[in-house]
C-alpha cells in the first residue's frame, strides 16, 4: 500500500500527520520524505544515516573545440541554460531541466554528457520506522527528479510518502503511483482554499483520497460542510490542542510524548487501509 | 564605449530600473558620441534564467559596461565571462546614475 | 515608492496573516501578493476585481493522432516519462501532468506529428480593496511554478504604485528560496522574515538570510507564535542580531487570528490579543522604512 500525505500549503500538520502514522505502523513501514526543499521528517525520526546515494542528471558538456558558434542548441533551450556571446555557449546547470534536447540538436556533435549532482537520497534507520529522505542540492532549481528518485528507492509492502507543501509540478510528482492520499487541512479559510485546489489536482489525477482535519475546533464546520457537499470522506479530526503544537515545536513525536492520541493516528492508518483495499 | 543602463517602463520617463533580468527597457549609451537607444528587454517574460537572457541581449548589443541595482548571481557571472563590467547604482534617474558612473562612484560589482 | 516584502522561509508561519495586518495598518499602499502557489490574502481582503489577464507560462506537447506513425520514438527520447503508446492505434499520447514543454519528442518526431502549444497557467488579477490597491492571482493547480508569475504581478503592481503615487508596496512573499523567492525580493528596499520558534524554523532562517545578503536588501525578523517555546524564541532573538540583522519583535500565539479569518477580517480591525504586538512590529518597520505610519 502506497498512501501520500499532502497539503496545499505549508504549516497544516502534513509533517506531523506523516511521522505520527509512520511511528504508529512502526518497522513495517518506510516513509519517504519528498519535501527535498526542506526535509524536516528527521527531526522527528531521529536515527544514523545508513545509506546515502546521490541522484543525478545527465546535462551537456559542450566540446569547444568541435563548436561552431552555431547556436542551435541555445535557440533550442526551452529554459535559458545555454547563452552564447558569439563564440562557445555558456552553460547554466542550475537552469537545466536534463532533456538531453541540445545534444540531440547540435550538428558538429559538439555536445556530450556528464552527470550533475541534484541532491542526494540517504536512508535512516530509526528506532520507530525506516525513512528515506530526499534532499536537494542548493542551487538546484526543479525537485522532480530527487522527489522521483526518492520514491523508486523504497521498497516494500508499505510505503508513506510525505509530500512537499503547494500544488504545483512537485506534489504531481509525489502524488504519481499512490494508492490514496491523505489531504491534512485545518478549518480556517486559509486551509479550506488550499483544500480545493489540492482537490482540484487530485481530481485531475483521477486519485482517491481523503481529508484530515488538523487543529480541528467545535466552533468550526467549515471543512466537514465543503466535504459533504463534495462527498469526500473525513477519515480523522486532530483537536486544536496547544500540546500538540508545543510537543512538534519541540521535535518530538505526538503518539510517544502524548500517548492518549495513538488510537487517533491508529485509526487513520485502518481507514486508509480498509479505503485500499475495498 | 556602449554602456547599458536599466530603466523602468518603456524608458522615457528615465527612470532606473533596479532589476537586471527582469527590467523593461535597456538604454544604450555611446559614451562618445553621447548617443541613447531604447531597446525593449525581450527576455522580461522568462520563467527563469531571464537574467542569462538578459546578458546575452545587451553583449550582442555591443555592451561593455552595465549599470544596474542588482544583478542575479548567474548573470553576474555570465556577464564577467564575456568581460562586461557591472556596476550598481542607487540613482533613482539616469542622468543621475550617469553622472555617478563619470565621476567614478559606483560601486563595481564582483562575481563570488 | 518603497518596496517592503515579506517572507518566511517555510510556509505556514503565520506570514499572510500578518501582511495582511500590515496592509490595513498602512496609510497608503498597493498590495502585491506574489505567494502565487495557494494564494491567501484575498481571502482576507477580498478584493473587487477591476481587471483579470491571462497568464502563460512554459509549453506542453500534444500529439496528433492522424499524423502519428507509432514509431515510439518521442517515448524512447523522452526523459520525462511523459509519452505513453496509448492513443488510438498505439499511437503516442503525452501525459500534460508530465510534460516539461522541452521540446525534444518534435524533434525526434519524423512526421512532424507533435505541435506545441503556450499553457494556460493562470490569471492576474487587478483590483480594489479597503487597504487599497491589490494585484494577485490564480496559479492553475498542477502548473510549473516559476519566477514568472510573481513578477508579472510584482510588474503590474509596481506600475499601479506608480500611476497612484503610492509611496509603499507591500508584498506578500512566496516560501521558499528559489526563483519565485528572488522575484519577489529583488529590489525591495526592505525585508522582513516570519518565523516560528522551532527547531525547523530557526534553520530556514539562516536561509533566507543568505539570500537577502545576497541580494543586499536590508532584513528585519519577528518571531510569531513567540510563546510556543519562549526559550528557542530568545535563542533567536540573539542569533538574528549577531547575523547583522534587525530584530523587529515577537507576536503571541493567538488563536484570535483565526476567529478573525473566519470574520475576513485582519487581525489588527479585528483587534485580538495579539493586535498590539503585530502594531509594535509595524511601528519598527514603518520607522525603518521611513513612511508615514497609521495608530489607528
Amino acid at each position: 500500500m502506497r498512501i501520500a500525505i499532502a497539503s496545499g500549503k505549508g504549516g497544516t500538520g502534513k509533517t506531523l500527520v506523516a511521522v505520527n502514522l509512520a511511528a504508529i505502523a512502526g518497522r513495517s513501514v518506510t516513509l519517504v520524505d519528498c519535501d527535498v526543499e526542506e526535509p524536516n521528517d528527521h527531526i522527528f525520526l531521529k536515527g544514523d544515516v545508513a545509506a546515502s546515494e546521490t541522484v543525478s542528471m545527465r546535462v551537456p558538456v559542450i566540446v569547444e573545440s568541435r563548436c561552431t558558434g552555431c547556436r542551435a542548441c541555445v535557440e533550442f533551450c526551452s529554459y535559458n541554460a545555454l547563452i552564447s556571446f558569439g563564440g562557445t555557449p555558456l552553460f547554466f546547470p542550475d537552469l537545466c531541466h536534463g532533456c538531453g534536447g541540445c545534444r540531440l540538436v547540435c550538428r558538429a556533435r559538439a555536445i556530450s554528457e556528464t552527470a550533475r549532482p541534484l541532491g542526494e537520497i540517504r536512508r535512516i534507520d530509526a528506532a520507530q520506522c525506516t525513512l528515506l529522505e530526499g534532499r536537494l542540492a542548493v542551487g538546484v532549481s526543479s525537485p522532480v527528479p530527487v522527489i522521483q528518485a526518492a520514491k523508486a528507492a523504497a521498497g516494500g509492502e508499505f510505503v508513506i510518502c510525505d509530500a512537499p507543501p503547494g500544488t504545483s509540478c512537485p506534489l504531481v510528482a509525489t502524488l504519481r503511483g499512490a494508492d490514496y492520499v491523505l489531504l491534512v487541512t485545518e478549518p480556517t479559510p486559509f486551509g479550506l482554499s488550499d483544500l480545493r485546489l489540492t482537490v482540484e489536482v487530485l481530481r485531475r489525477m483521477g486519485m482517491a483520497f481523503g481529508v484530515v482535519i488538523n487543529r480541528a475546533v467545535r466552533s468550526s464546520s467549515l471543512i466537514d460542510d465543503y466535504c459533504r457537499q463534495e462527498a469526500i470522506d473525513i477519515l480523522a479530526e486532530i483537536p486544536d490542542d496547544r500540546r500538540i503544537a508545543e510537543t512538534y515545536a519541540a521535535g518530538r513525536l505526538i503518539v510517544e510524548a502524548l500517548p492518549g492520541y495513538r488510537p487517533l493516528f491508529r485509526s487513520i492508518l485502518e481507514a486508509c487501509r480498509e479505503r485500499v483495499t475495498a | 564605449m556602449k554602456i547599458v543602463f536599466t530603466l523602468k517602463g518603456d524608458g522615457r520617463d528615465g527612470l532606473v530600473d533596479r532589476r537586471f533580468g527582469r527590467a523593461e527597457t535597456f538604454l544604450i549609451y555611446n559614451s562618445e558620441t553621447g548617443d541613447r537607444q531604447l531597446v525593449a528587454n525581450s527576455g522580461v517574460d522568462a520563467a527563469m534564467g531571464a537574467g542569462l537572457k538578459a546578458a546575452e541581449a545587451i553583449v550582442a548589443l555591443g555592451a561593455v559596461a552595465l549599470v544596474t541595482g542588482e544583478c542575479g548571481v548567474k548573470a553576474l557571472h555570465a556577464l564577467h565571462r564575456a568581460g562586461v563590467k557591472v556596476y550598481s547604482t542607487d540613482s533613482t534617474s539616469f542622468d543621475d546614475a550617469l553622472e555617478d558612473l563619470r565621476q567614478g562612484n559606483l560601486r563595481e560589482a564582483q562575481p563570488a | 515608492m518603497k518596496e517592503l516584502v515579506i517572507l518566511s522561509g517555510k510556509g505556514g508561519t503565520g506570514k499572510t496573516s500578518l501582511t495582511a495586518a500590515f496592509a490595513s495598518l498602512a496609510l497608503d499602499a498597493v498590495l502585491a501578493d506574489c505567494d502565487v502557489d495557494a494564494a491567501n490574502l484575498h481571502l482576507l481582503l477580498r478584493p473587487e476585481v477591476r481587471s483579470r489577464q491571462t497568464f502563460r507560462a512554459g509549453r506542453e506537447a500534444r500529439v496528433q493522432s492522424e499524423a502519428c506513425s507509432g514509431c515510439g520514438r518521442c517515448m524512447v527520447a523522452c526523459r520525462f516519462d511523459a509519452i505513453g503508446m496509448t492513443g488510438p492505434d498505439e499511437a503516442a499520447v503525452v501525459d500534460p501532468l508530465g510534460c516539461e514543454g522541452c521540446g525534444v519528442c518534435g524533434f525526434v518526431c519524423p512526421t512532424g506529428a507533435i505541435e506545441f502549444s503556450d499553457c494556460v497557467a493562470g490569471d492576474v488579477m487587478i483590483s480594489d480593496t479597503r487597504c487599497g490597491p491589490m494585484v494577485h492571482s490564480r496559479l492553475t493547480p498542477g502548473s510549473d511554478n516559476s519566477g514568472k508569475l510573481v513578477a508579472h504581478v510584482r510588474q503590474a503592481a509596481r506600475r499601479l504604485a506608480e500611476q497612484r503615487t503610492c509611496p509603499l508596496l507591500l508584498i506578500d512573499g512566496p516560501p521558499g528560496l528559489a526563483c519565485p523567492t528572488m522575484a519577489a525580493l529583488t529590489g525591495c528596499v526592505h525585508a522582513l522574515i516570519v518565523i516560528e520558534p522551532t527547531m525547523s524554523g530557526l534553520h530556514d532562517l539562516d536561509r533566507v538570510l543568505a539570500l537577502t545578503g545576497h541580494f543586499s536588501v536590508p532584513t528585519s525578523v519577528c518571531v510569531n507564535k513567540w510563546d510556543i517555546d519562549a526559550e528557542r524564541s530568545v535563542a533567536i532573538e540573539r542569533h538574528v542580531r549577531a547575523a547583522g540583522a534587525r530584530f523587529a519583535g515577537r507576536i503571541r500565539y493567538d488563536r484570535g487570528i483565526t476567529d478573525a479569518q473566519m470574520r475576513a477580517e485582519t487581525a489588527v480591525e479585528a483587534g485580538v490579543a495579539s493586535a498590539g504586538d503585530i502594531r509594535a512590529v509595524w511601528q519598527k518597520l514603518a520607522g525603518q522604512l521611513a513612511i508615514e505610519r497609521v495608530d489607528g
